[in-house]
């Protein structure tokens, strides 16, 4: 766990050191050419992806648990609504609408994060649903409604803090799945553009065939520094079940 | 049971209409961007905006040669023509030579350019009583220049409203009727034929997927090192990307050992498939190995089986006669559940191997702006998805005697 907060807290300040200014970047097709480039690019992925990974996660936690909230809180007409455009989502492999929804938008790293952001909160939306029906006939949520608390204080004081876990959990697990749908999307071609992340750069390897030139450095370091952040992030979902 | 029936058929028709909102929205309204901007990458070629407004379902039909303008001047010179509420004709100056309100009728409008004298036009007999909101160029809004003493042809076309563009779109697809793609080819055959060819891959990699993963599930469970040692594996494996496994087998095996060759993919035929079934077996067989391994555990934690343990039954038995039969119902919904998503085979695997089944056509049809495609694809997978969810709810049935029973009351 010590050591995965390590890692993930190396993430963070390279990430920021990237999005300083302080390592240079320079935007051109033969930006990821050769070897001198490849850790200043690495160092720019990490930037996008934690950027892609909290902004996307953020919003389908936001939108989930808000919907899911509302759904089962109020129910009638609203939750069936909710309902429909949620079963609607899911009948669409994700991969698929996260592509779709990336191309409606033009691409770019705001375009990647939307989508996935839009495409993922049903997960989030089902738990939440779940979790707000039991909880609203227990003991403290049933005693605050009925001393005239409000509603939006009930779900803030009451309700999140028993979900908040919940919530985490899912937090982590959407990042992850933001930070690998950036790979896929950009070697596609729908994802970041004019921006260096971990996905341009296997794309820009495929597209320049490193493996052919027996160049395989941008590969590696891209797949690695990927690697290690699902690590980071999968053994911190195994500590926190621990 | 026919109020069940109509019911679950009332629930998968909300269902498709709620997909068919979703791309309509992505891929056909102006929510994220002008959909013909988006098709046409933003270019002026009125022949070309025309075509992808009438794909698009923007307007209903175009007549190119509705009517016909020429121009007179004293000299040789340049107009600027601009048809929205007013048919307005001006000179490079913006000095306004003809400026008629769009009368009721092409017909009227005809005789109100002839009354003028920079303008004389002719009008087919067929489109003299075309109403004055389908009158427009080729694309509505468009300034065009027009040298004097020469004809133009200018083009009627009827603008669909948004509704009515949502309920067209919805019945064609409801009719199976996808329309032509960029190249004018009919979408329903090239989703046929590539649509094979992904199910070659994928079905394929997915039976031996879930057998493998059960396999390996069932023999780590009990054996604490090779449990542990699989765990490691599987989740080093889902941490690398899909794309360095891709990139290494296809360096290894096709460009370096020569084992496959580079661009085999113009039919099915299994042997020269093996590789990327490869592939998207050692991709795909981690996740699922998880998934079995939390059944397995949590089935061998009930109390029916602790039971048949103190009763002394033997381990084999245990798994046959009972793990295996309550397994059956949430693992053939798992397959049921997971089936339709074949359809799309890999995107990855075909993008870098040259497959063309769907997963290219994907690719290919954001590469080359073709949103009708993009639209069928995702409409046939949904459907597929609905009618396996039905499948999955009738299987869970038949293993499961208690959803027979929530089923009844």
């Amino acid at each position: 766990m010590k050591f995965s907060r390590l890692v993930a807290g190396l993430y963070v300040v390279v990430a920021l050191v990237a999005a300083s200014g302080a390592i240079p970047v320079e935007i051109n097709n033969d930006f990821f050419r050769g070897n001198t480039s490849v850790w200043q690019s690495a160092a720019h992925g990490a930037k996008v992806a934690l950027i892609i990974g909290s902004i996307a996660a953020s919003t389908s936690i936001l939108i989930g648990s808000v919907l899911g909230f509302i759904s089962a809180w109020y129910g009638g007409l609203m939750a069936t609504i909710i309902l429909w455009v949620a079963t609607s989502i899911a009948a669409i492999p994700g991969i698929l609408l996260v592509l779709i929804l990336s191309y409606g938008m033009g691409g770019g790293i705001s375009a990647v994060f939307f989508s996935v952001g839009l495409v993922s909160w049903v997960g989030v939306y089902r738990l939440v649903h779940a979790e707000v029906l039991n909880l609203r006939n227990q003991g403290h949520v049933e005693s605050a409604s009925s001393l005239g608390v409000s509603v939006p204080s009930i779900a803030i004081r009451h309700i999140l803090p028993c979900i908040k876990p919940i919530l985490a959990a899912q937090f982590v697990l959407h990042f992850m799945y933001a930070v690998k749908a950036e790979t896929v999307l950009s070697f596609l071609g729908v994802g970041v553009h004019q921006q260096a992340s971990w996905g341009r750069m296997l794309a820009d390897a495929w597209a320049f065939g490193d493996l052919s030139n027996g160049n395989y450095t941008r590969i590696i370091v891209a797949s690695l520094c990927l690697a290690g952040l699902m690590l980071t992030l999968q053994s911190h979902i195994y500590g926190r079940q621990k | 049971m026919i109020k069940q029936i109509c019911k679950n058929l009332m629930s998968a028709l909300a269902i498709i209409v709620g997909v068919h909102l979703i791309l309509f929205i992505a891929l056909q309204s102006p929510a994220f961007g002008d959909p013909i901007a988006r098709e046409t990458q933003s270019s002026n070629d009125r022949a070309l905006l025309a075509s992808a407004a009438q794909r698009l379902g923007l307007i209903d039909d175009i007549n190119f040669a509705a009517f016909h303008l020429t121009v007179h001047a004293d000299e040789s010179e340049t107009f600027i023509l601009t048809i929205d509420s007013f048919f307005r004709l001006h000179d490079p100056g913006g000095q306004a030579l003809v400026e008629i309100a769009v009368p009721a009728t092409l017909g009227e409008l005809v005789a109100d350019l002839n009354n003028n004298q920079f303008v004389t036009a002719t009008v087919g007999d067929d489109f003299a009583m075309t109403s004055s909101d389908e009158i427009a160029l080729v694309y509505f809004g468009n300034e065009v220049t027009l040298n004097s003493e020469q004809a133009y042809h200018a083009a009627a076309l009827h603008p669909v409203s948004s509704p009515q563009r949502f309920l067209n779109s919805l019945l064609s697809l409801l009719s199976f009727d996808f329309g032509n793609d960029r190249n004018s080819r009919p979408i329903s055959n090239t989703l046929r034929q590539r649509g094979l060819r992904s199910l070659a891959i994928a079905a394929p990699s997915f039976f031996i997927i879930f057998i493998g993963a059960f396999m390996l599930a069932a023999s780590a469970y009990g054996r604490k090192r090779l449990s542990r040692n699989l765990n490691a594996a599987a989740i080093l494996c889902m941490s690398l990307p899909a794309l360095l496994y891709i990139f290494i087998i296809r360096q290894t095996f096709v460009i370096n050992l020569e084992w496959a060759p580079l661009r085999p993919y113009g039919d099915p035929v299994l042997p020269l498939l093996i590789l990327p079934i490869l592939i998207t077996v050692f991709v795909g067989i981690w996740p699922e190995y998880l998934l079995m391994r939390s059944f397995i555990d949590h089935r061998m934690r009930k109390p029916f089986i602790q039971a048949a343990r103190a009763q002394g039954i033997g381990e084999q038995r245990i798994w046959l006669r009972h793990l295996l039969p309550n397994l059956a119902g949430p693992l053939s919904q798992h397959v049921a559940l997971n089936l339709p998503f074949l359809v799309l085979g890999s995107l990855l695997i075909e993008t870098i191997f040259n497959i063309p089944g769907l997963g290219i056509s994907i690719v290919e049809a954001i590469q080359h702006h073709d949103s009708n495609m993009l639209r069928a694809i995702t409409f046939v997978v949904a459907i597929a998805f609905l009618a396996m969810q039905a499948t999955a709810t009738l299987v869970g049935r038949y293993f499961d005697p208690r959803q027979r029973s929530e089923g009844h009351s």
